[in-house]
């Protein structure tokens, strides 16, 4: 029996990319279906029903959400091309540094992005602080320096192509290539590879999208006292 | 090499159209080995490396609720290490925490050999590959396996936060908290089902990462005004069945010490 893959995604969510990226190295076919984040489909809710959010992979009747966990699934199922490296303690700092980079970067780079004053401010220092940690071990470790692209390439891959485009719709400055040598570097060698640089979504688009973002977001957050 | 060994050899090598001399080198060479170099080989087999002790030591903190994951974890597989208690009461950090986990600078830490590893969750993974031939704590089934990590990173990112405001908090925020914690248990129990564990028959990576949280409990429901066995009775009996497991009960501080300690901390964050 043929076996069928699905993925829901969202055209610039960086977590859908992850799972794109990965089914790409692995020469896995699949059908790519695209999810309206702003109206969920009830075929969504019923695959996700914890988070209701994209990427949930489908692998024949089988359902896996929550991106990272779809890396490894994937490693696992399909083991040409492997993301993961073999030896544990290798994968345990694979896993620790995407979590980081996931829980301390993009949290608070997203977050600088749409707010604003004192919340901007905190959020840009600790955006900062934690590009300042990966660069340390892009420095040190040898992970981002291989011929192939691995699964902490696939997780902090938004570094290179999502965080300049939040760093213009934000107003503000995170990453610069004189204080940050070693991740330009390996931002290059990633955005040249063949099968990132034909994966990306368009970046003129993505400017309007996260434009359109900014304000609605914070509107959210700081909803205004009603007038009497 | 035996005689017989080397008469059927010298007939291999004459029928590939060795010559003579350079058969003798050949069956010389090969006498040398397996009478020198191939006993040596024992020493890089795992039945000799095995034997070799390794090294393993915990940076902890009593109450935890992440340390004793990792404790339960290593009981599990029967490893032995070192427990060094970090005094966090006191904010004291010792130079090993510091120099093992500099990014966070938060226990628990691994030390395997000189080598750390971080982050509770991450860390049990560590140990179900490592030593990999006693209780696995992760099935062999990647879809099984997805599933366990989809409840890990779901406890991991939801249960602590609602839990702390309940005894960490007052007033709104506390009522907050305790409605959210009960629902994210209600979630955890209907995953649970029927299930004597979350990974099935056998005690595995969920339950490690949720049953710890049962020693602290009593002191959400004392201070959050609430009874978990009343609105989640299943997943209290899951929790009651766990802490039958030796490996639990050793590791899970008392619940009234839990609570003592959490008396102590409101008291010195102003909130008693």
């Amino acid at each position: 029996m043929a076996t069928q893959v699905k993925l829901l995604g969202f055209w610039c969510s960086p977590f859908s990319f992850r799972v794109e990226w990965a089914l790409k190295l692995k020469g896995v076919d699949y059908d790519y279906i695209e999810e309206d984040i702003f109206n969920k489909s009830s075929t969504l809710l019923e695959l996700n029903p914890v988070h209701k959010k994209v990427p949930v992979l489908v692998h024949d009747n089988k359902v896996i959400s929550e991106s990272f966990v779809i890396l490894e699934y994937v490693d696992e199922t399909w083991e040409q091309n492997p993301l993961l490296p073999k030896d544990p303690y290798e994968r345990a700092t694979a896993r620790f540094w995407a979590k980081f980079a996931e829980e301390k970067l993009l949290d608070a780079a997203w977050t600088a992005m749409w707010s604003k004053g004192e919340t901007k401010e905190k959020a840009l220092k600790d955006s900062i602080e934690a590009l300042e940690k990966i660069e340390g071990e892009f420095k040190e470790k040898r992970h981002f320096e291989g011929e192939s692209i691995g699964y902490l390439d696939l997780a902090v891959g938004w570094i290179a192509y999502w965080l300049p485009v939040w760093e213009e719709v934000g107003s503000m400055q995170i990453f610069s290539q004189e204080k940050f040598p070693a991740i330009t570097g390996w931002m290059a060698k990633f955005l040249s590879h063949p099968l990132i640089k034909d994966n990306l979504p368009p970046k003129d688009k993505m400017h309007v999208y996260f434009e359109g973002r900014r304000d609605p977001i914070y509107n959210y957050f700081n909803p205004k006292p009603e007038d009497n | 090499m035996s005689g017989n060994d080397t008469t059927t050899l010298r007939w291999l090598l004459k029928k590939m159209r060795i010559r003579n001399d350079e058969q003798v080198n050949l069956i010389i060479f090969l006498q040398l080995y397996s009478l020198f170099l191939q006993p040596l080989t024992f020493f890089f087999s795992s039945e000799f490396l095995e034997t070799m002790e390794d090294e393993v030591i915990l940076l902890d903190f009593w109450p935890s609720m992440f340390g004793s994951r990792v404790r339960i974890a290593l009981a599990e597989k029967g490893v032995k290490y070192e427990y060094k208690e970090e005094d966090l009461v006191n904010n004291k950090k010792s130079d090993l925490l510091l120099q093992m986990n500099p990014v966070h600078k938060t226990i628990p830490v691994l030390v395997h050999n000189g080598k750390p590893i971080c982050e509770s969750s991450i860390i049990v993974q560590y140990i179900d590959e490592v030593w990999k031939d006693k209780a696995p704590l992760l099935p062999s089934d990647p879809y099984q396996r997805a599933q366990a990590k989809f409840w890990v990173d779901y406890i991991d990112k939801k249960v602590n936060s609602p839990g702390r405001k309940t005894w960490c908090t007052k007033g709104e925020e506390q009522e907050a908290g305790k409605k959210e914690f009960v629902e994210i248990m209600k979630t955890l129990e209907e995953q649970l089902g029927e299930k004597p564990y979350f990974g099935g028959e056998t005690f595995g990576f969920v339950d490690i990462c949720l049953i710890t949280y049962y020693c602290w409990f009593y002191s959400y429901e004392k201070f959050g005004k609430f009874s978990l066995e009343a609105e989640c009775p299943k997943l209290i009996e899951w929790a009651k069945r766990c802490a039958q497991k030796e490996s639990v009960f050793k590791t899970l501080p008392d619940e009234k010490k839990v609570f003592g300690f959490c008396i102590e901390m409101r008291k010195m964050f102003g909130l008693d």
